[in-house]
């Protein structure tokens, strides 16, 4: 019977997302964000093709042209230019491809590190928890900035190894909170009942816990890609970015920020398409997440 | 409870020798080599440099090494290599200005997160709550190096206010007190800044965590028992929400160091994020071993604390 | 419990804000009392006010006003007294005779000479073996003593050898070097024996040369794990000597008098390996210091070394406080609260905020105008340049591209020095591809040089040609640049067999021109020039892809030879010695030949350059030096950027006393810098009581 009310309960979720699409479509936050996003990942797939073929447009960001330095944004540089004459608005158009790599990839490794330790621990219990959870702690006691330099200094800046940093460093978080929903869903009465039953803890967990977890999982996702781009924004800031001449939005803020005071619109822009990117992510995420619930 | 104190005193015991074993590990594995002399000084002889490495041990083994670190930490002889001077004296310098800096974002961040969460949480599908969800995301997704240049520039070339530093130069200050409010002003905003993120982030937790608590049964057994919803909220359904919260607390810690460089550096803000990142860059193996363990020291007794609270608040979470 | 709790909630965020507006409202109510102070930034804590110990730019510039040297340069980069009131210089050169019979000749022959001579001005005595005959010269340096020996009876003279030795590190028995000296029992040998410690695992010898110790250490391997790093051949020694006599008018901070005990403290501190100083490698070739009174100073040198006037520059820290103390223990106490005979003293120290000198009233030229002087910490470049705007530091070390809108601005004026660096991109010599000059060449003639002074370095500086820098008085200004032609790489370079392949990129052999070039994100110019030459480069079909690293581990490829080329800056001295960056033996792990710079020529420039005391011909040295390396191209030579600095108009001026009483002046730029002189600043509303 309880098994039953525990499948009752997962139905009763898929009816009330069906009828809440609806209601997502219908908050304008919601899908100005969507389409901000959408037309980020659309512009970061394009501008990938397009070089792939060796078209640049509306310029080549990485050709110098020293005099052109720093000018104002105007009709020909929509963005101005760096200290080196380069185009900062098709500069930026490259940086949405990194932004959105280093995003995407970033959450999915420590997404699927996190919510696979989180909800085995949060399981499990006892002695399992207790190692998964000091291993946890342990690594949150190191400061994660200093964690991140020594790390891209062991393996060398580039994308990858970026990506890779970033997204093994940041799944404490989705572990504990995943662990902290699975400590009280463990608690309840049907997961209790489903054990009774007999059921196998995998099927468990995947079937009955997962879905129930999935709020907070979302959130911790939604949250992990706009915190991926600032990181990757923040690292690069201090020059332990990708390789130049490889733009980001977050070298490119790096290497004007000396400038800042005769070309703000080095520092500005950059700052705000990273602003705005994060942002769209996060509205998005959260009217996701209603929509879960 | 005592036992259950016990064993977790055990295990940060534990921890900490295991994190000081896996930080000295990391910190001589990087690539780089931790002279003093970051120049590329050519009076500088390879004699020199051998004579370096045998004042910090540093032609050792490695195990030595680090049980020649660990003795030295503890028996307060670890001296940084870039000026010997002991590491725990120049941490001890910092440490003032950078909690006063940390618990003040936390403060920042815990009550007007708070705040906010519980704002969007009452008003929940209202417009408030849009918009309180708005500037929450608003505030997370603000990367902080940019908004600390916005607001250094405004304030001190377009307003003329100071701001850089501990408190003001070059002043007589009338009394004590208004020193003290001139230094509570070069902190506050960095502690700001600081603290959006996370003020962000609490007030979405909070928030989907009070929701989430007024869908219980029990809270639909209050309403029925007649209680005023007000009552209902801050009795039941907030004491249950705080669980995220406290998770919370134990998570901020860590940002001691690490959170604070960028801001440190742009506030001109003499605290720990500077010493641990020129720690880094210089390779100063003492400085890092000892900072990273100081570190995981009070991050385990924010994480003990949180864990605590976390049973108290919540007894359905059972101490075993 | 409710109204607790909504309290506390409404409360905290309350308190918060209202603490903000009524700080901000303080803060804003608060009046800058201005005063007597004069506040530079510096963008890193200094790491030790120890100026023997001190590497760091910040430090330097804080020592500068606590510390003197013996001697100083002046405006024009000459060398003047400072706590010297004179000095000179000889030598001591030792023959060595087979037997005392030819001594007894040479020594008769050379009275003679005497006369013949005076410039020699020769002073002979023979030691006690009366084998050997010192001599004393009036100028140090090889050439005297050479045709001195010239004169002498050749078949008489006995030859000594100087050998430099080292101990195997793997095998570290300390009673090595004693037992060398116990068991070899060469009749000559230990008469004629010198021996002086470098360090703890190397030594140097001087003996005759019929004893040959190579044949000794070969066959005891086994016993004497030593080796021979250096070996040379003489007639005679030749040990430089300087003579100091000190000013009897100079105090410490605290009080005491200053001495030549002081100076020997130093120099031994240098030497001590405990202290590991960065300025060693200037004292290692001291021999012995004499303090026949407290000021007098006799420095004795085992060769001839032409940079050993200069050193004496170094700053001179106080027997008294240190001589008896553990020097691993200085870091927390002299090195924080240091005590020297500058025109300031020591105030306080807040750990990453400022430091704080006041002035010295009895500084031995008088005290200074200022009454004192912080130095605020300000690590971020752009922060430093607000804190400049808005008055809270009165200079302003700017950066070139900051230069543009300050010279635009009338409320500032700025000053711009000929530097002591230049920037270059060294090529690793020992990569096959690097190996042909004219590749080297043909890379030189693809750079445009000017366009990158003009564009990076706003117009503040000049093309670098070769190793000296333009303010440097043995620079040579006759080398010609080379130009900007890219016709010319073309064809060096096919000349060189890299033709221009399918893909636009050159290739030789199957092998395509392309190489990695380093840099550092420790320097905000590197990154920069390394794009520009990517630019260049890749119009005239040569692939150069770039790696940039943080700065220690840059360093570590470059220790190592890890690279193909590099992005670099040297910061020279003001002397011309140059041995330890371009002589072939500084090539190994960490030494300063990092790029394998290898010409036969050059070395013996370089050691000629060391051996010779007289300014023109060492001028004449350095030159051919300066045009040979320069048309090796074993860098591409960039530029040598100019020390710009902004200031507030018209907020400072001068006034430093002379032999003739006081010049009042204007600040303005010489060749030591817009700042020489700064203990004797004054602001303009705190004139000079005089």
């Amino acid at each position: 019977m309880e098994q039953k009310k525990a499948d009752d309960q997962q139905k009763l979720l898929q009816n009330n997302s069906k009828s809440n699409f609806t209601h997502f479509f219908k908050n304008p936050v919601a899908l100005i964000a969507l389409i901000i996003v959408l037309f980020l990942a659309l512009v970061a797939v394009a501008v990938s093709i397009l070089s792939y073929y060796g078209i640049e447009w509306p310029m080549n960001p990485n050709e110098t042209h020293l005099d052109a330095r720093l000018l104002q944004p105007s009709l020909e540089h929509w963005i101005g230019t760096d200290h080196l004459g380069r185009d900062v608005f098709s500069r930026m158009l490259h940086g949405t491809v990194i932004s959105m790599t280093v995003g995407f990839t970033a959450v999915a490794v420590s997404l699927s590190i996190g919510v696979s330790i989180g909800a085995v621990a949060g399981y499990c219990g006892g002695k399992i928890d207790q190692i998964l959870m000091r291993s946890v702690d342990a690594l949150l006691c190191f400061p994660t900035f200093f964690l991140i330099l020594t790390a891209v200094a062991l393996l060398g800046p580039s994308l990858i190894n970026i990506i890779v940093v970033i997204g093994l460093i940041s799944w404490t978080g989705t572990a504990r909170l995943v662990r902290a929903e699975f400590l009280t869903l463990r608690e309840t009465e049907y997961v209790y009942a489903a054990r009774i039953l007999g059921q196998r803890w995998w099927k468990l967990i995947i079937r009955h816990m997962l879905p129930n977890a999935a709020a907070v999982i979302l959130i911790t996702a939604i949250l992990g890609i706009p915190e991926a781009i600032l990181a990757e924004a923040g690292l690069s800031f201090l020059g332990f970015g990708v390789q130049p001449p490889q733009a980001t939005w977050g070298n490119i803020i790096a290497d004007g920020k000396n400038y800042f005071l005769d070309a703000w619109w080095l520092i500005f822009f950059p700052g705000l398409a990273i602003l705005m990117t994060a942002l769209s992510f996060y509205l998005l995420g959260d009217a996701l997440r209603e929509v879960a619930e | 409870m005592l036992s259950f104190i016990l064993h977790r005193l055990f295990l940060t015991f534990f921890l900490l020798f295991v994190i000081s074993l896996i930080s000295f590990f990391i910190v001589t594995l990087t690539p780089g080599s931790p002279y003093p002399w970051g120049e590329m000084n050519p009076k500088i002889s390879p004699e020199l440099k051998e004579a370096f490495r045998k004042k910090f041990h540093l032609d050792r083994p490695l195990p030595v090494q680090y049980y020649l670190m660990l003795h030295d930490l503890f028996t307060g002889k670890l001296r940084s290599m870039k000026d010997e001077l002991p590491v725990l004296r120049k941490i001890l310098d910092r440490l003032p200005a950078s909690l006063r800096l940390n618990i003040t974002a936390m403060l920042f961040s815990l009550s007007c997160g708070t705040l906010l969460g519980i704002y969007g949480a009452r008003h929940a599908g209202h417009w408030h709550d849009l918009l309180s969800s708005f500037l929450a995301f608003l505030l997370i997704a603000l990367p902080g190096f940019w908004i600390s240049y916005l607001v250094v520039i405004g304030l001190v070339k377009h307003v003329g206010i100071p701001i850089l530093g501990t408190q003001s130069y070059g002043i007589d200050f009338p009394n004590e007190f208004s020193r003290w409010l001139d230094q509570t002003w070069h902190l506050i905003l960095p502690a700001l800044i600081l603290s959006l993120g996370a003020l962000a982030i609490q007030s979405r937790y909070l928030r989907a965590s009070i929701i989430e608590t007024l869908r219980e049964h029990y809270i639909l057994t209050a309403h029925a028992k007649g209680l005023s919803s007000s009552a209902i909220f801050y009795k039941h359904a907030l004491r249950n929400s705080l669980r995220p919260l406290i998770t919370g607390i134990g998570m901020l810690l860590p940002s001691l160091i690490s959170g604070t460089v960028i801001i440190e550096s742009i506030f001109a803000y003499p605290g720990m994020g500077q010493l641990g990142y020129q720690a880094v860059l210089e390779r100063d193996y003492p400085m890092l071993v000892a900072l990273n363990f100081i570190v995981a020291a009070l991050v385990l007794i924010g994480n003990f604390i949180s864990d605590l609270l976390y049973a108290v608040v919540d007894p359905r979470v059972r101490l075993e | 419990m409710m109204n607790y709790v909504r309290s506390l909630l409404y409360g905290i965020p309350l308190f918060l804000v209202l603490l903000f507006v009524v700080s901000l409202l303080n803060t804003a109510s608060l009046t800058v009392k201005k005063e007597n102070e004069m506040s530079l930034g510096i963008n890193a804590e200094p790491v030790t006010l120890n100026p023997i110990q001190q590497s760091d730019a910040s430090s330097a510039l804080v020592t500068g006003f606590l510390f003197n040297g013996l001697l100083k340069e002046n405006e024009n980069l000459e060398l003047v007294g400072s706590l010297a009131s004179e000095w000179s210089l000889n030598q001591i050169t030792t023959f060595y005779f087979l037997n005392s019979l030819g001594a007894e000749r040479a020594k008769v022959i050379l009275e003679k000479e005497k006369i013949a001579h005076p410039e020699w001005g020769i002073d002979t005595s023979l030691t006690k073996h009366a084998t050997q005959l010192k001599l004393t010269l009036h100028e140090p340096g090889y050439r005297h003593s050479e045709s001195i020996s010239q004169s002498l009876p050749k078949e008489s003279l006995l030859p000594v050898q100087t050998v430099r030795l080292q101990r195997d590190p793997k095998n570290s028995n300390p009673s090595i070097f004693e037992l060398l000296l116990t068991t070899i029992s060469e009749p000559y040998f230990k008469e004629h024996l010198q021996r002086t410690r470098r360090s703890d695992d190397c030594e140097e010898w001087v003996f005759a040369s019929s004893f040959s110790l190579q044949n000794f250490l070969e066959k005891n391997a086994s016993h004497f794990p030593l080796k021979i790093t250096h070996q040379e051949t003489h007639l005679f020694t030749a040990e430089p000597v300087i003579n100091f006599t000190l000013r009897h008018d100079v105090c410490w901070h605290d009080g005491v008098p200053f001495t030549s005990a002081d100076v020997a403290f130093t120099c031994h501190a240098i030497m001590d390996d405990r202290v590991a100083s960065p300025l060693r490698s200037y004292f290692e070739l001291v021999s012995k210091i004499e303090t026949p009174d407290p000021w007098h100073l006799t420095v004795h040198y085992r060769h001839p070394f032409s940079p050993a006037l200069n050193s004496w520059t170094i700053p001179i820290i106080p027997a008294h406080l240190l001589e008896n103390k553990d020097p691993s223990l200085w870091g927390s106490s002299f090195n924080r609260h240091p005590v020297g005979t500058g025109p300031f003293c020591f105030e306080a120290w807040k750990s990453n905020e400022y430091v704080r000198l006041k002035k010295n009233n009895h500084y031995f030229l008088g005290a200074p105008w200022l009454e004192s002087i912080a130095f605020r910490i300000l690590p971020d470049p752009l922060t430093l340049r607000l804190a400049f705007e808005t008055h809270q530091i009165d200079f302003w070390d700017a950066a070139p591209w900051a230069i543009k809108g300050c010279s635009e601005d009338r409320r500032f004026e700025i000053f711009a020095t000929p530097g002591n660096s230049y920037t270059y991109v060294g090529w690793n010599s020992r990569r096959p591809l690097f190996a042909d000059i004219r590749v080297r060449q043909a890379l030189a003639h693809a750079v445009n040089i000017p366009e990158m002074i003009q564009y990076l370095l706003y117009g503040n500086g000049v093309p670098s040609t070769g190793i000296f820098t333009p303010r440097m008085w043995c620079y040579n200004d006759s080398i010609k640049p080379f130009s900007y032609n890219p016709k010319k790489a073309a064809a060096l370079l096919d000349q060189a067999g890299w033709k221009i392949g399918h893909d636009g990129i050159r290739s030789r052999a199957g092998k395509r021109l392309s190489f990695t070039l380093l840099t550092s994100n420790g320097s905000s110019i590197g990154p920069d020039i390394a794009l520009l030459l990517q630019d260049k480069f890749r119009k005239n079909g040569i692939e150069m892809k770039i790696e940039t690293y943080e700065w220690t581990v840059y360093l570590k490829k470059l220790q190592e030879h890890d690279f193909d080329a590099v992005v670099a800056a040297w910061t020279l001295p003001d002397d011309c010695d140059q041995y330890d960056l371009w002589n072939s033996n500084q090539y190994f792990a960490g030494g300063y030949n990092y790029t394998g710079y290898n010409n036969p020529h050059v070395d013996q420039l370089l050691q000629e350059i060391r051996n010779e005391y007289r300014r023109p011909e060492v001028i004449s040295l350095a030159k051919e030096l300066q045009q040979t390396i320069y048309q090796d191209q074993p860098y591409l030579f960039l530029f040598v950027p100019k020390h710009t600095s902004v200031l507030w108009k018209g907020s400072y001026r001068l006034c430093y006393p002379t032999d003739h009483g006081f010049v009042d002046r204007p600040l303005e730029p010489c060749k030591a810098g817009w700042n020489y002189n700064m203990e004797w600043f004054y602001r303009k509303d705190y004139p000079p009581i005089k």
